[in-house]
């Protein structure tokens, strides 16, 4: 950073040299500075036990134990299971440059990278991101550290219809406005795997199924992604979120574009998309409110469904809104007890093109629990989920107990 | 052989001033930042032509700069940490140590920029810094944002403090 500038505390110094007989003094105090700055001159393995200043470690992880409940005499057993354990780790080059990470295990053994992009600031307040990013799209795909959400379980809305965590390779900036309270983002992301040896979106789960993550990911056409949240009013965050762009299909490899009919039939694999997503939170006291509304159009959905035998909406919504109270609110400066109500509603058929809509992908989730907060960044959760859909009458329950840390 | 020594001594300090150097960092503002300082000074204080003249030499202030503005008040300016990088604030007082104004200058990440803004940090106007337990009760705890929120108020009570204590040495 240019306006840094480093100065030196010469009167310390400037005595030590008054006197000759003083130089044995002196000769000790620049061996110790030596001895002290030696810290440069290390591996990595010693900077992490040194404690560097530029390196930061963090992870987290959640693991739940869920419980459905009994249909009828139909017995259902648990699952007890090491959800996600997120490792971080990050590294402040300089001033302007630094590196951030996420390397996760889900289910104990799928490995994935969540996070991989370099920082660099451009000016005070904004940044150019440059690796595998986060998609800016409603609260839990970015902040989707099990500690500063309630519920055992993501909500549902941000997994059918923002598929979290939605990650992608691209190029994007991140800045802020200080005197209008307003972080923004926006980034040229890879987009969906729509097409590979077939239709990969589907009617029940949308376009989870179709990301890329990084992984050996492929591109024909990039995608836009952008965001801006707004915290202008204490204990109020708003945030709008936008995605637009084209699905990315494997038939574009080698295709021969003279050929019409190859072309055409590429065509029908690509689904155009517009994400918007409109979402708050808002904390007063022991009260916490929040919510979420997205909304997905999909264009070409009825080629698309046609040449790959899918049953893809054309429009997917969901949406929540939750109420939460810190019981412990007066009692306590360090622990949370919050009792929260959530209701929430994701529809993957919410229009569709051509093809009949499935009501059982118009699904409602009612969620009532209780987290025990017993630090910054480490919960006991509790939870009982009423799960039900517009195509059948029967509900479906499940407890979940769960674990949570962040730090 | 005198002479000699006086070599050895310019050799010794240049080389230990380079050290130093390398881990005595302390935060100096923009231009761009001293204008929006100054702005706002002037309007906490309603009157033209402010003088600040810094506070130095005294080993008890540590990193943070303080300056006296004219005979109203005073000045701090620091860096505090925020998750991963360090942002950038400053703080006017009365003269006899009252908060009249902080602001961050320049957020350095998305996570916690909402202790930036101007609302929440008007609860630290005239705060009752004479216990700390009170103060930190009073302080306003920001949902996603506790790292900074406890970063700095805990910087805003530390720069008092200093402030405070020089206050009485005079």
């Amino acid at each position: 950073m240019a306006n840094i500038k480093k100065l030196v505390s010469l009167p310390l110094l400037i005595i030590s040299l008054n006197k000759d007989k003083e130089m044995k003094r002196t000769v000790v105090f620049i061996t110790l500075i030596v001895l002290f700055n030696g810290v440069n001159a290390q591996n990595s393995a010693e900077k992490i036990i040194a404690g560097n200043p530029g390196l930061h470690i963090g992870g987290y992880a959640q693991v739940d134990f869920n419980l459905p409940s009994r249909v009828g005499a139909i017995h259902k057993n648990g699952t007890l299971d090491v959800h996600r354990l997120v490792t971080f780790f990050g590294y402040n080059f300089n001033e302007k440059a630094s590196f951030v990470s996420e390397v996760e295990f889900e289910h104990v053994t799928e490995v994935y990278v969540e996070q991989a992009f370099l920082d660099y600031k451009i000016k005070n307040n904004l940044s150019v991101n440059a690796g595998l990013m986060l998609i800016p799209m409603g609260i839990q795909n970015l902040y989707h550290e099990p500690a500063t959400f309630n519920g055992v379980e993501r909500t549902n809305v941000d997994k059918y219809i923002v598929p979290t965590t939605w990650r992608e390779i691209g190029i994007g900036i991140s800045g802020r406005s200080i005197d209008y309270s307003a972080n923004y983002q926006a980034m040229v992301v890879n987009g969906f795997n729509g097409y590979n040896e077939g239709g990969v979106f589907s009617g029940d789960k949308g376009l989870r199924s179709g990301r890329q993550k990084g992984a050996k990911s492929y591109i024909t056409s990039p995608d836009f992604a952008g965001r801006v949240s707004y915290y202008g009013h204490p204990g109020l965050n708003l945030g709008l979120s936008a995605y637009v762009g084209d699905t990315e299909t494997k038939l574009y490899d080698g295709l021969d574009l003279a050929d019409e009919t190859a072309v055409a039939s590429a065509d029908s694999s690509i689904v155009g998309m517009q994400m918007i997503g409109v979402d708050a939170r808002y904390i007063k006291g022991a009260l916490q409110l929040r919510g979420q509304y997205i909304v997905a159009n999909l264009s070409n959905t009825d080629q698309y469904n046609a040449f790959t035998s899918k049953d893809l909406g054309s429009k997917l919504i969901g949406y929540y809104a939750e109420v939460g109270y810190n019981l412990l609110e007066i009692k306590s400066d360090t622990e949370e007890l919050i009792a929260f109500a959530r209701y929430e509603n994701y529809n993957t058929h919410s229009a569709v093109e051509v093809i009949t809509i499935n009501d059982t992908y118009n699904r409602t989730d009612i969620t009532i629990g209780l987290g025990f907060k017993v630090a910054q960044g480490a919960m006991f959760k509790a939870d009982y989920q009423i799960k039900s859909n517009a195509g059948f009458d029967e509900k479906s329950g499940q407890f979940n107990f769960g674990t949570a840390i962040w730090f | 052989m005198y002479s000699k020594n006086n070599i050895f001594k310019a050799a010794a300090l240049t080389v230990a001033a380079l050290l130093l150097f390398s881990f005595t960092a302390i935060y100096v503002l923009s231009t761009k930042d001293w204008k929006k300082i100054e702005k706002n000074a002037k309007a906490v204080f309603n009157i033209e032509g402010l003088i600040f003249s810094e506070i130095r030499n005294t080993s008890n202030l540590g990193a943070t700069r303080f300056f006296k503005i004219n005979d109203l008040g005073y000045l701090a300016f620091d860096q505090a940490p925020s998750k991963f990088h360090k942002f950038e604030y400053y703080i006017i007082f009365d003269a006899k140590g009252e908060i009249l104004k902080v602001e961050v200058l320049n957020y350095n990440e998305n996570y916690g920029a909402e202790i930036c803004n101007k609302r929440w940090l008007k609860q630290f106007y005239q705060i009752n810094t004479s216990s700390f337990f009170e103060y930190n009760t009073t302080v306003d705890g920001i949902s996603g944002a506790t790292i900074s929120v406890q970063s700095i108020s805990s910087h805003i009570w530390n720069v008092t403090e200093k402030l405070k204590g020089y206050l009485k040495q005079k």
